[in-house]
């Protein structure tokens, strides 16, 4: 094989584990934060490379901005979820005259 | 937060522009539009204000009493009454109010004074009030009220800068609590009544052209006329004005795709940035245009305030298959796409009827599937004129829209002949007054659009359409081949074991191949047979495609495939918020198992019937 092959393999090789992170990023928003966040715990410890803590802070999952409504994978995760009215009630109920 | 951070909530009735201030004050994008219910969650925004200060700001759904009957409105009563998971009560209440309509709005004034907290009254839509010829006495209004009362446009940059001084300035006293009973909430109206006497002077009690207008647009007949040339118009536009624009950036692509081929050696990355990146992802991107001008006509219906109307139109019809006509807009907001839709039904104070609307969101035709309507159109509907006016490839994608709410239709009436309670409710919605839609925030509303757009290609559409590259294109043939290459490939290896479910359909493995990443981003569909087909040799740009499809496929097959579309399963994203809305498995089961069912049996229908026709 080549020089100039092998380096095309490896910057193919480089994209799609870019393309299979940001597609797993997209759609498992949650798992992947617990991921990042355990490995951003690891790396940023007393004691380890400045390199080290500085890689583990920039891996720091950001907090959702819990807001759906722009439209679909905007946020990159979910809000919490909306709570139930204590109570149901009707203002006004109209039945037909048959019922 | 800092010591000196001050927290401010808007709230007040729906409809009444708290966003808009919200977004004036903040310099945020948030959606507005001239109707109840577009605010369904909890917002926060922060400013610095020119004392220094900084102030947070929560824009909070509206709600026309702490009597609340929907999640969004509680939302705001757990917000102002500090039971809010997380957050204590805000510091000072900004209630809004519409000064065209004070009577309605001045009842839920009363209610919040009652919390005893320190509060402002903003009386917003001045500018429309004193065109309506109201006169509104605000310094005695103020003393009336006990409270601070400020005059604001939210829909002008200098209108809420008597807001932003109050604000910013000493903290007003806060009135004393009351208890909320029933008993004391009977005695709101008398009050609302004597300040109005006392403070407010109205030549009419509505505007004299909503009253004109709306004896057309909601007449029985003439109404729905209008409704449905609206609606068609909107799709005709959509091709008309857009298929030029997206014909020239696929030829854009389709020249870098060439000039990259020129310029680098032949391998493995020239066949990722020509095959994958030019051909998949400049395919999705030419599809844009069409998108834009979808969203500029619902743009200009939402600002207009013809959307409430609509829905009143549509109430005895959607009543009579199951749904309510508070459905409408949440359904209307499921054409951009389904998740807003989803979460808009908060606004619905039935459950029943919430559940329905959810279930039958995902019918309505995304905007992510209009790059696949429009490729199959473009290759297979011929741009003949009928009728000598109207453009066939325009009449077939408003067919496909129409086909996405008849089924809704169609499944709503099902669910209720399934349910054991029929009871029906009444739709009490309030209609907005109308309005000439502002040049500049439909500009602002289409720019979010496209980088929403922009974000998903650059986002999740690339990387599947990387993966789908790599799927394509290795592992590589084994020594003697004689097939195409990619027969040997993951891809064709997937595509050919997903055929066997998909053949009485008249899908072809390609197909089969595209409809996974489509689970993920349906554009991705598009995005996905561009890389098939490059990687096999044909067509890398969107006219490339068109042709490889149109030698590749029969009619019958892309009549499949286009109702496939139009009935199934949404994305996983869609499937992930009716989780969280409804908080139940079994929904999701449910939404995913009939869409499925659906869609397979009307593109079988549609495959074998048009098979035996052609």
């Amino acid at each position: 094989m080549s020089t100039g092959l092998l380096l095309q393999y490896v910057i193919i090789g480089a994209v799609v584990l870019f393309g299979a992170l940001v597609t797993v990023r997209k759609l498992a928003p949650q798992l992947t934060s617990r991921w990042l966040a355990s490995l951003a715990l690891r790396m940023d410890r007393p004691g380890h490379a400045a390199w080290q803590r500085w890689f583990g802070r920039l891996l720091q999952p950001k907090q959702a901005a819990g807001n759906c409504s722009d439209g679909c994978s905007t946020c990159g995760a979910c809000g919490p979820k909306p709570p139930e009215p204590a109570r149901q009630s009707y203002p006004l109920e109209f039945r037909s005259r048959s019922k | 937060m800092t010591a000196s951070t001050l927290r401010i909530a808007l709230v007040g009735n729906p409809n009444c522009g708290k966003t808009a201030l919200f977004n004036q004050l903040t310099g945020g994008r948030q959606k507005v539009a001239n109707y109840a219910g577009v605010t369904v969650e909890r917002k926060e925004g922060r400013f610095t204000a020119p004392s220094g200060r900084v102030l947070q700001v929560l824009d909070l759904p509206g709600t026309y009493s702490f009597d609340v009957t929907s999640p969004d409105e509680q939302i705001t009563r757990d917000v102002l009454e500090g039971n809010y998971p997380g957050e204590s009560a805000p510091d000072l209440i900004v209630c809004v109010a519409d000064a065209t309509n004070l009577r309605l709005h001045l009842r839920f004034v009363l209610e919040v004074k009652r919390l005893g907290r320190p509060m402002v009254l903003a009386l917003n839509m001045m500018d429309a009030a004193a065109r309506r010829g109201i006169r509104i006495d605000v310094p005695e209004l103020s003393r009336r009220l006990g409270m601070p009362v400020v005059e604001t446009v939210a829909v002008k940059r200098e209108g809420v800068k008597a807001l932003m001084a109050r604000v910013d300035g000493e903290m007003p006293e806060a009135a004393q609590a009351q208890a909320d009973d029933a008993a004391s909430r009977s005695g709101l109206h008398a009050q609302v009544r004597e300040l109005m006497a006392a403070t407010v002077t109205m030549p009419r009690a509505t505007a004299e052209l909503d009253d004109a207008l709306d004896r057309w647009a909601l007449h029985p007949v003439f109404g729905l006329a209008i409704l449905s040339l609206v609606m068609f118009l909107v799709f005709q536009a959509v091709y008309a004005a857009g298929k030029p624009m997206t014909d020239l950036i696929g030829d854009g692509f389709g020249w870098l795709g060439d000039h990259a081929t020129a310029w680098m050696p032949a391998g493995p990355l020239q066949s990722l940035i020509v095959d994958g990146l030019f051909g998949g992802l400049g395919t999705v991107i030419g599809f844009l245009p069409e998108i834009l001008v979808l969203f500029f006509f619902i743009l200009v219906l939402e600002e207009s305030g013809y959307l409430p109307r609509a829905a009143f139109l549509l109430d005895r019809w959607m009543v009579s298959v199951g749904l309510t006509g508070r459905s409408f807009i949440p359904l209307l907001s499921s054409f951009a796409c389904a998740i807003p839709g989803i979460m808009g039904t908060r606004s619905i104070t039935d459950p029943r009827d919430r559940l329905a609307t959810i279930l039958v969101a995902p019918l309505m035709t995304c905007s992510a599937r209009l790059p696949v309507y429009a490729l199959l159109i473009g290759a297979f509907i011929p741009t003949r004129r009928v009728w000598g006016v109207f453009n066939m490839q325009g009449l077939v994608l408003f067919a496909l829209y129409a086909a996405g709410v008849i089924g809704a239709m169609a499944v709503a009436w099902v669910m209720k002949k399934m349910r054991r309670d029929r009871s029906e409710h009444a739709l009490l919605m309030e209609l907005p007054s109308y309005r000439l839609p502002k040049l500049r925030d439909v500009a602002i509303g289409l720019y979010e659009r496209g980088m929403i757009f922009l974000k998903r290609l650059t986002g999740i559409i690339l990387g599947l359409t990387i993966l789908m590259w790599f799927l394509s294109s290795f592992p590589a043939p084994p020594a003697g081949a004689t097939g195409p290459a990619i027969d040997y490939s993951a891809a064709g290896y997937i595509g050919r074991g997903l055929q066997v479910i998909f053949a009485p359909l008249g899908f072809n493995w390609q197909i089969c191949v595209s409809l996974i990443p489509a689970f993920a981003a349906r554009e991705t569909a598009v995005a996905a047979l561009a890389t098939v087909y490059a990687v096999g040799g044909e067509g890398a740009d969107g006219a490339g495609l068109a042709q490889a499809l149109a030698a590749n496929f029969s009619l019958a097959s892309a009549l499949s495939l286009m109702v496939w579309f139009a009935f199934a399963p949404q994305c996983m994203s869609t499937l992930a918020v009716i989780r969280r809305e409804t908080d139940s498995w079994r929904n999701v089961g449910i939404s995913f198992g009939y869409m499925f069912a659906v869609a397979y049996v009307a593109s079988f229908v549609t495959y074998q019937i048009t098979s035996l026709l052609t």
